[in-house]
Order: C-alpha cells, then structure tokens, then sequence
C-alpha cells in the first residue's frame, strides 16, 4: 500500500529544506560580503591607519 | 574426451544466457556513445566495460570477496568513500565567483530540483516504495556522485540503472534541455542581456567555502560526507597556497576514483538485476527529472523577473540542473541563438553550482527522513 500521506511528507520538508538552506546561503553570502568589503577597505588604508597610530604614538611620546 | 567435455563444461560458453547477450549489447551501445559520440565518455566508458564484465559467465567479478565487489561492497556500498572523494575533485574545479557576485542565482539552483520532487511522486505512482523512489527522483539534481551516494544508501539494488540513467541523460543535457526551454520562454526574454558580474575577491570566496559548510552540513548533516568534501576541494582552489593538494584533487585523485567508481557501478548491472520492467521504468522517470527540473529553474527566473528592477536571462535558470558546465553552456547556446552579442555563460554558472550545492541538500534531507 502506498503511503501517500508520507511521501507529500518528505516531498514538502525536502524542497521546503532545499530552498531555507540556499535562501540563507544567499543572506549570508550578503552579510559576508560587506563584511568583507569594509575589511579590504581597512586593508587597502592599512598604510594609513597605521601612519596615524605612528603619529599618536610620537605625540604621547614627545608630550 | 570425458576431460575435455568437463574443461568445456567448466568455461563461460555453455553458461551464456539471452540476459547476458542483452547486456553485452546494451554494453557496446554505451560504448558507442562514449567513443563515437562522446556523450560523458569519461564515465560511460568505465560503466560500459563494468556491464560487459558483470555479465560474463562464470568470471563473477561481483561475486563475494571477488576483485570488483571488494572495491563496490567496501568503497560505495558499504562506506561510500568514492563520491565523497569525487566531491573533491568537482569542488577543486569549481569557481563560486559567479553564485557569490549575484546570490539570487542561488534560487533558481533550489527551483531546479522541482524535477526531484516530481519524479518522486511518479515513482511512487509506478509502484517504487518510498526510498525506491527517492533514489530515483534524485536523477532530475543531474549530479551522478549524489545520485550513486543516495541510492548505494537507500535502495543499492537500483544502483546501477540509476546510475548509468543519470550519467546518460547528463550526457543528453544539450538535447533535452534547448525544446523545453524555447517552449517557456519568448524571444524577448531570451535576449535580455544582464549586466556585467563584480569581480570577487579571495577572501569571500575563501568565506563562502566556511560558511556554505557549515549552513548545509547542519541543516543537513547526512549531506554533510558530500558538501564537506566538495568545500574542503574548493577551499584548495581559492586560498592559493595549495596547489599541489588542488591539481591533485581535481586531476590524478578523481580520475582514480571516476575510474573505480564507474567500473563498480557498471558491473552492479548484470542480467538478473538489469532486466526488468523497472529499469525502463527507471530510465523514462530520469527523463521526467531532468525536463522537470529544467522547467523549475525556467519558470522562477521568469517569476523573479516580476520584481527584479535588473531582469534575469530566465534562460539561466535552467543551468540549475546540476551538471556542470554543461547546462551553462546550453544557456549560451540558446541565448545566441537569438542574439549572438548576448553572452550570459558566467551568470548561468551561478545557478549551475548552486544546483550542485542544492541536489546535495536535497539528499541529505531525503536520507534524514528516509534513512
């Protein structure tokens, strides 16, 4: 006998599960990438930022 | 003469069966395709000789502790080594770029396993039990690692039709697919040109290979051999200081493997197994998988374009199907076929591994329910 009941079942979860696991792929993919993008902005400043620090660091120094 | 009769009677010939002849001719169709058509000759190669050596008589290549069952019994049915390891190798071949510059491909990799869901249910209509008919419906994901993984585990006695289904019809990716595809779609949308991708850097592709992991492995830990071994491959690809380990996974390691993999899986179809209404049956509903799925990824493009300021080619959709690269580049095809400056391969690539990642998922969860 077949248990149709079952089978929209497991149809229903697993194409439900397909597309919640890939539609939080793609929100996470979003997040991560601007994430990121802010992370290379620190990088591609690095010089920079660090020439700042250097500054600081010389000023507390000398008073 | 008595022990000439008995050395006879002792060799293949007088144990030779119509099934057995069948086979050694459905054998040498497959050899034909892979040699003179050079439909995936890298596997129907393999599985044509696997079948031709499954079916000689008294050689029993499968027969228990014998040289083939040794590596199908231990290597697929029993700890299924080899599709992960194949994973990796795909993995190390794959370039995420195009999914991760426009996520929303991701979706139509989702829709394009419609095709597993419906062949499910036309599998339980022809008379398949449940894990029968997943096993089956999995063929539409047009991902033959994932279709050997999920049947070894729920139904190993369709292992080979399944099998040698999925590879056959992923061959025939480029007839199936282009009909479906203009019969969905108008002229008009066929020529949308979509805009040029951003580039992507090395460390979201490194990110996308942590995240995806870890995202598909807990929402579906029995996927978890597949995706992690498909990941760990594409993280040697991107970070950049492996080389060794990423030509070895996508060259010397999966070649070794496709080549026992495919060999085992051919010689899982001897007469006796082959040679039923239900392997028919088996091939016809791969056929309904892959039209299906195609339709599912078709018809969400279209239906994405409803809200989408910058429209969709929906002729992308279609590379959901999971195999790869050929499903993109009968996106390409169809689309120059109308308009030959229209150039959307690199954005068809996107659906196309996010199938991969989405037949795997889907397995998992069958295997979840059904295990």
């Amino acid at each position: 006998m077949i248990e149709w009941g079952k089978a929209f079942q497991v149809a229903f979860v697993g194409l439900s599960g397909v597309f919640a696991g890939l539609i939080l792929l793609d929100i996470f993919i979003v997040f991560f990438a601007r994430i990121f993008r802010v992370v290379e902005w620190v990088g591609a400043k690095r010089p920079f930022i660090e020439h700042l620090f250097i500054g600081f660091r010389y000023a507390r120094k000398n008073g | 003469m008595d022990l000439l009769l008995d050395m006879f009677q002792k060799t293949g010939f007088p144990q030779i069966t119509w099934g057995n002849v069948l086979m050694w001719i459905i054998s040498m169709v497959f050899l034909f395709l892979a040699v003179r058509k050079e439909y995936e000759p890298l596997l129907l190669v393999p599985i044509s000789f696997g079948i031709l050596l499954a079916n000689i008589p008294m050689a029993e290549f499968m027969k228990e502790n014998n040289f083939l069952w040794v590596f199908y019994h231990f290597a697929i049915a029993r700890w299924d080594l080899l599709p992960p390891i194949i994973f990796m190798g795909v993995g190390a071949m794959t370039d995420f770029g195009p999914c991760i510059a426009n996520p929303k491909t991701l979706l139509l990799g989702a829709a394009a396993q419609f095709g597993v869901y419906v062949t499910f249910f036309g599998a339980i209509f022809l008379g398949f039990s449940i894990p029968e008919a997943a096993s089956i419906g999995i063929i539409g994901g047009a991902d033959g690692p994932t279709t050997i993984f999920l049947t070894s585990k729920l139904a190993s006695h369709l292992l080979g039709a399944n099998a040698v289904a999925a590879y056959s019809y992923m061959a025939m990716v480029p007839i199936i697919q282009p009909p479906i595809m203009r019969l969905l779609t108008t002229k008009a949308e066929r020529m949308i040109r979509m805009k040029q991708m951003r580039s992507v850097s090395r460390l979201e592709k490194i990110g996308f290979a942590v995240v995806a992991t870890l995202v598909v492995c807990m929402l579906a830990p029995d996927a978890a051999p597949l995706m992690g071994m498909f990941m760990l491959g594409n993280l040697f690809r991107e970070c950049g200081v492996v080389t060794r380990l990423s030509n070895a996974a996508q060259n010397e390691l999966i070649n070794i493997v496709t080549i026992f993999l495919a060999v085992c899986v051919g010689a899982t179809m001897s007469a006796d197994v082959f040679l039923k209404p239900q392997s028919l049956f088996i091939f016809f509903l791969g056929l309904v998988a892959f039209s299906f799925s195609t339709v599912g990824g078709l018809l969400l493009a279209k239906f994405m374009n409803l809200f989408l300021k910058d429209k969709i080619n929906p002729l992308i959709g279609s590379a959901g199907v999971s195999a790869v690269p050929m499903a993109a580049r009968v996106s390409q095809v169809v689309a120059r076929a109308d308009d030959k400056h229209n150039f959307i391969l690199m954005h068809a690539m996107g659906p196309n591994v996010a199938g991969v990642i989405g037949t795997a998922l889907a397995a998992g969860l069958f295997l979840n329910m059904l295990k």
